[in-house]
């Protein structure tokens, strides 16, 4: 659009007729950047501006604003001209509801099939199954599990803070500050499943996302012994991915417990990482009020997208975060 | 980490392929992340010397290299800076091929004829080193092939546990290969043993920040060129060659994971300190950046100020060149969290400050330094200026733990082989022994008693009685105290008749100075019951240990009490922890030991014997995924999406920004804010699935949202939510049909009450009531806030919070189910626009209507015009099993008295 024409009456015109013809949001904003955009005639003119004569630089500038207003004038009919629709009538919402729809079938969320599963499997293992705040303070998130401040492991987990107007807050790097939470009111023995979002402040790709669901796990009774947790798991695992899948313990280190595993399962005849798990490190057990010589117990967590990425075959974790139905419909 | 895998094999004492390596590594914390296989080189890339070298006639960066192998000689064209005459380089012949595919020809360059290729290191695949040709030993045989004698080895690329300092030294990871590979050991470098003297290199003016500081100023002969398998090993672990100086530091730090620094000392000026740096000093680090330090940097200062960051990176000033002749050797404890902060603030991890964050044992300065001062002598021909001067303010203590054997039985949840135990241990650095206390009793007999002895000063030369005490039950790991009093306050009581071996007994007796006795509670002597009658004591009578009668022993003074400390002395394995084992704490880590002797794959799989929870169907987590399933049975998609979203979203769907918790370090804007509520997730699903093919379709997600509130625990709200959003003609009252299910589920009595938001139609929005608390709303978003491309795309949204108590059904308790059929009636009237149907339901609560149902509502033009329309419904009445007419009719009449009564419904007709 050539600068000269938009103070032309055909152009004022059709800039009317663009406007009232919206029928869109998208189609509002594309007339808006048509018209008022920074690509503009009418932007263009006035970065023209500062490049005229001075005598010519006050008229053309009165010109230009009186035709921006004008246009934005449009706009704005045209928004709310949208807004009002078809001019709907009121509705009384207290009626019944009436769906003429046709029966469809649903679809849950692939991690939440997994969830679903997995609550089952502990249910029928005579867990609980436990619901906590995502958004946890440093203490539970990391101190009371052997993470003081400074501690080097505090970066195996990247950490998103939140500002809640006085201190910091941590959305939870994992589901353990549960851990404490939960024995702090309660008296062993338990045994329980803390599921939920967790969130870590690392960059996304096929296979990592920032934001996950994981499954924690904790027992503590007397005589609670690290076979234990290893026939709990093994059950699990196969619950879960079948009786034919094996799995293995291999050392690795948390600061939150001693000794510390990471989990492998054997699936289609691939070791594939699962997660990590462990005996409650003493002072964990005493940070949630337990005494450790009269106790022991077992933690655990992996995530639930992890299953279901094994399960299902998932090529892009993201997938589940940004959902698509055309995905969706399959599950 | 990057393990070479030739370089960890010098220390073993039976060298293992890269498989046996991995093996060993996999039982323990070490990941195995990659594999970096060696290069076979093409047999015909060979030794030869270089004879003559020309220059080439037409090109004045090309040289012309005359080889010799036995009696032929070839010619190559070379661009090599560092090629001269009569080094041996590794040619590659005509025919043969480079690790990166490239085939070798007989070739003419600028005009003259090159027979093949003289290789760098880089070319031959062996490192990264392109700057010239790879120089080979020089007493090597010539015509050789390569691959025959340059093995580089495969590297093993590694991640090791953030609580192992020593995993990050290849000695550290030998001895844990040695440990798990049968029959292997570890073979230590060597080393020159150091004596130190007292007159001080640098002072120190931070005791707290540097525990031990051992220097030493050496003159260096050589400085030149490293020798090849410095140089190959520091390329192999990801080290470039400086200078032999700087590489020696540096490969001391790799083998032995203890970094160290070498000044010039030239160009130091005056004697160095250990202190803080001032707020407004500056540094040039060795990596030529500026750095402005603030008091908190702990640093190395010479008079005219810091000549290095402690523990981080040395400084400009001082650098090591190759015309140094003198330098000073800094090898340090420095404070791991100062080092960490300090690289943190000034954004340089080194490989050096990674290793001093995770806390480094005070024996390994000493260690480090005897095999720096080997290859300092070795490589370049150091002689001692002035003696090594070790500086020690904190006490390398050693320890002590009791593993009991049975409690760990139970912890594993498998009996432990107790001599398998003691092996694997004993092969992993520790001391391992049975504890017997009368083995371990008969070694302290007859040691002199002194009073005030303790194991800084006497070690176990002599004792006195409570030291005594102490020192026994430390070796079994467990702290009783220091004095008598001490040790009296922290067992449990025992009667004299139940007294077992390992008990104390407390004596009383007289103290001249009473204010000490006041102190000492009067107890002024301990001795352990040892069996048999039999009391160990350090005795100041004897003035030695003995073991004293029984009897004898509780005459000597007034008997105070009996004390013990563990429950039982048998099957408790002493251990003492060696000295790189920093990350061996308390008992259960020697569990972890035990359970990785025994082997996690030997780990029986058993279930807890525990009962089962009580509140299994009873918890929110289950409501919810009952709630979700009804839902997903309605025909909705489940979705999740993103708790985090941009401050766009919260303008465009008129959110207050005052009210969200804010991310202070987001990923993106797109996530800068933590969501109030699920609907501005929603409607950008919506435009990200414009072109979904389904007309009518909805979707749901169950998540918790957030917002500030000052008034709760932390300042913020945690509360789960429920959003559904449909799409397609007439949403709106088919999203009132899944809340109408919801609510049936759930026996809410819901009150819906039409209102007016900025995102949703005019009319054609609700917020929901249950129990007069507003739970959400629900209505037609706005067409303005979709950005949907089909204007007949209705979109409807509801919202609501989901409490416990909100989502639990009744408990469900059969009523009777009547016999007789209800007797129904229809109704039509004529009301207000304005009246709901609400309305008419609150009316009829009064009647005998056991059941209301909507029948239609009417509208013709004359009605509209009036603003009235039509309702019709179906009442039922339980009028018993024989109603009368007279009965129905009262019923029905009833309803239209309901009616009426109503403040709601006015100016209402029955038609």
């Amino acid at each position: 659009m050539m600068i000269e024409d938009i103070f032309s009456d055909s152009f004022l015109a059709k800039a009317k007729a663009d406007f009232n013809n919206v029928k869109s949001k998208p189609d509002l904003d594309k007339t808006k950047s048509m018209y008022l955009g920074s690509d503009s005639g009418v932007m263009k003119g006035f970065s023209s501006i500062p490049k005229l004569s001075a005598d010519h630089r006050a008229e053309y500038g009165k010109n230009l604003n009186s035709l921006k207003s004008k246009l934005e004038v449009y706009y704005k009919a045209a928004r709310e001209s949208l807004d009002k629709g078809t001019d709907l009538p009121g509705l009384d919402l207290s009626l019944p509801g009436l769906s003429e729809r046709s029966f469809a079938h649903g679809h849950k969320h692939p991690t939440s099939q997994v969830l679903s599963q997995t609550y089952d499997v502990f249910r029928g293992l005579g867990f609980s199954i436990v619901d906590s705040d995502e958004i946890e303070t440093d203490w539970y998130n990391f101190e009371a599990l052997n993470m003081p401040k400074d501690h080097p492991a505090r970066e195996m987990q990247d950490t998103f803070y939140v500002n809640n107007g006085k201190s910091n807050l941590v959305p939870r790097t994992h589901t353990s500050g549960t851990q404490i939470r939960f024995m702090e009111n309660n008296k062993p023995p338990f045994k329980i499943i803390v599921p939920g979002r967790v969130f870590r402040n690392e960059d996304e790709d096929a296979t990592h996302i920032w934001s996950f669901y994981q499954i924690e796990g904790l027992v503590v009774g007397e005589g609670i012994s690290m076979s234990d947790l290893k026939g709990t798991l093994l059950t699990v695992v196969q619950s879960l991915l079948g009786p034919e899948v094996d799995i293995r313990f291999r050392a690795s280190y948390f600061p939150y417990t001693e000794p510390s595993v990471e989990l492998d399962c054997k699936y289609k005849g691939k070791w594939l990482e699962l997660g990590g798990a462990g005996m409650i490190h003493p002072q964990v057990l005493i940070n949630g009020g337990i005494d450790p010589e009269k106790y022991t117990g077992f933690a655990f967590g992996w995530g639930a997208e992890r299953i279901a990425n094994i399960k299902y075959g998932l090529t892009d974790l993201r997938e589940l975060w940004r959902p698509r139905f055309v995905f969706l419909e399959q599950f | 980490m990057k393990l070479p895998v030739n370089l960890v094999n010098n220390y073993l004492k039976n060298k293992l392929s890269t498989d046996g390596i991995v093996v060993a590594l996999e039982r323990t914390e070490v990941e195995v992340e990659e594999i970096i296989s060696s290069i076979e080189l093409d047999k015909k890339i060979v030794t030869a010397k270089v004879l003559k070298v020309l220059p080439h006639p037409n090109a004045d960066k090309l040289r012309i290299a005359e080889l010799v192998i036995g009696k032929d000689k070839f010619t190559v064209v070379c661009g090599a800076p560092n090629l001269k005459e009569n080094m041996i380089v590794a040619y590659a012949q005509p025919g043969s091929v480079l690790p990166d595919g490239n085939k070798i020809k007989v070739a003419s360059l600028r005009g003259q004829k090159s027979q093949g290729m003289l290789c760098s290191a880089k070319e031959l695949g062996i490192n990264d080193d392109h700057s010239g040709l790879l120089e080979l030993d020089p007493s090597l045989p010539l015509g050789i092939s390569l691959c025959d004698i340059e093995n580089t080895g495969d590297i093993i690329d590694i991640k090791t546990p953030a609580n192992r300092w020593d995993m990050l030294s290849v000695l550290g990871l030998a001895r844990e290969i040695a440990a798990n590979s049968p029959g292997n050991d570890i073979r230590y470098p060597k080393s020159e043993v150091v004596e130190y003297s007292d007159s001080e290199l640098v002072k120190n003016a931070e005791i707290g920040e540097c525990s031990r500081f051992i220097s030493v100023k050496l003159s260096v002969k050589h400085n030149s060129k490293s020798p090849a398998w410095l140089v190959d090993n520091l390329l192999a672990s990801g080290m470039r060659s400086i200078n032999p100086i700087v590489d020696i530091t540096n490969f001391v730090m790799i083998e032995t994971g203890q970094p160290s620094h070498a000044y010039d000392y030239s160009k130091l000026e005056g004697s160095p300190r250990v202190r803080f740096a001032k707020s407004n000093e500056i540094i040039t680090t060795l990596d030529k950046e500026a750095r402005n330090l603030t008091k908190h940097d702990l640093v190395i200062a010479d008079k005219k100020g810091p000549v290095a960051i402690a523990g981080v990176m040395g400084g400009l000033k001082t650098e090591v060149d190759e015309d140094t002749k003198e330098i000073l050797i800094e090898v340090a404890n420095f404070n791991k969290t100062t080092v960490r902060r300090s690289a943190l603030r000034h954004g340089i991890r080194t490989e050096s400050s990674g290793r001093f964050e995770k806390g480094l044992p005070l024996p390994l300065q000493d260690f480090a330094m005897q095999r720096l001062l080997y290859l300092f002598k070795d490589i370049c021909g150091a002689s001692i200026i002035q003696v090594p001067n070790d500086q020690l303010y904190a006490w390398p203590w050693v320890q002590h733990l009791g593993l009991r054997v049975r409690r760990a039985d139970k912890f594993i949840g498998v009996k432990l082989d107790e001599k398998q135990l003691i092996d694997g241990l004993r092969s992993r650095g520790f001391d391992a022994e049975h504890f017997s206390l009368a083995k371990e009793s008969a070694k302290h007999l007859g040691k002199p008693y002194l009073l005030g002895a303790s194991y800084k000063t006497h070690k176990t030369d002599a004792f006195d009685c409570s030291y005594l005490t102490e020192y026994l039950y430390s070796l079994i790991g467990v702290s009783i105290g220091h004095t008598a009093k001490q040790q009296f306050d922290s067992g449990n009581g025992v009667e004299i008749a139940d007294i077992k071996p390992g008990d104390l007994i407390f004596l009383e007796r007289d103290f001249e100075d009473q204010k000490l006795k006041k102190e000492r509670d009067g107890i002024r002597h301990v001795g352990m019951y040892v069996g048999n009658k039999g009391v160990l004591e350090a005795s100041y009578d004897a003035g030695k240990v003995v073991i004293t009668g029984l009897k004898a022993f509780e005459k000597s003074g007034t008997v105070r009490g009996i004390r013990r400390y563990v429950s039982s002395f048998n099957h408790i394995i002493s251990v003492t922890c060696p000295w790189w084992r920093t990350d061996v704490r308390i008992e259960q880590d020697l569990y972890e030991e035990a359970a990785k002797i025994l082997g996690y794959d030997k780990l029986p799989a058993t279930l807890p014997q525990l009962p089962p929870m009580n509140n299994n169907d009873n918890t929110l987590v289950n409501k919810i995924d009952d709630l979700r399933n009804t839902l997903v049975g309605k025909g909705l998609f489940e979705i999740m999406t993103y708790s985090f979203i941009s401050k766009k979203q919260l303008a465009e769907n008129d959110l207050r920004l005052a009210e969200h918790l804010s991310v202070i370090n987001p990923l993106s804007i797109e996530q800068e804010y933590l969501r109030s509520n699920i609907l501005p997730s929603h409607l950008k699903i919506l435009s990200n699935n414009r072109d979904y093919w389904e007309n009518n379709y909805g979707f749901f997600e169950l998540s918790r949202v957030y917002r500030k509130d000052t008034t709760k625990l932390n300042g913020k709200h945690e509360a789960w939510h429920l959003a559904v959003s449909l799409v397609g003609d007439g949403s709106v009252t088919a999203l009132k049909n899944v809340l109408d299910l919801i609510s049936e589920k759930y026996d809410w009595k819901i009150k819906v009450i039409n209102s007016e938001s900025s995102n949703f139609v005019k009319g054609r929005y609700a917020e929901i009531y249950v129990a007069n608390i507003n739970i959400g709303s629900f209505g037609q978003i706005k067409p303005s806030k979709l950005k949907l491309d089909r204007i007949s795309s209705e979109v409807s949204i509801l919202e609501i919070e989901i409490t416990e108590k909100l989502i639990t059904e009744a408990d469900k308790i059969l009523k009777p189910v009547p016999l007789y059929q209800f007797i129904d009636r229809d109704f039509t009237i004529e009301v207000d626009t304005a009246v709901y149907w609400q309305d008419i339901i609150e009316a009829l609560e009064n009647s005998s209507a056991v059941k209301i149902m909507f029948i239609s509502e009417f509208t013709d033009v004359d009605l509209a015009v009036a603003a009235k329309k039509r309702i019709s419904f179906r009442v039922w009445f339980d009028c018993g099993p024989q109603p009368e007419q007279k009965q129905i009719d009262v019923s029905a009449s009833l309803v239209v008295t309901c009616l009426k009564k109503s403040k709601t419904i006015v100016n209402f007709k029955v038609c």
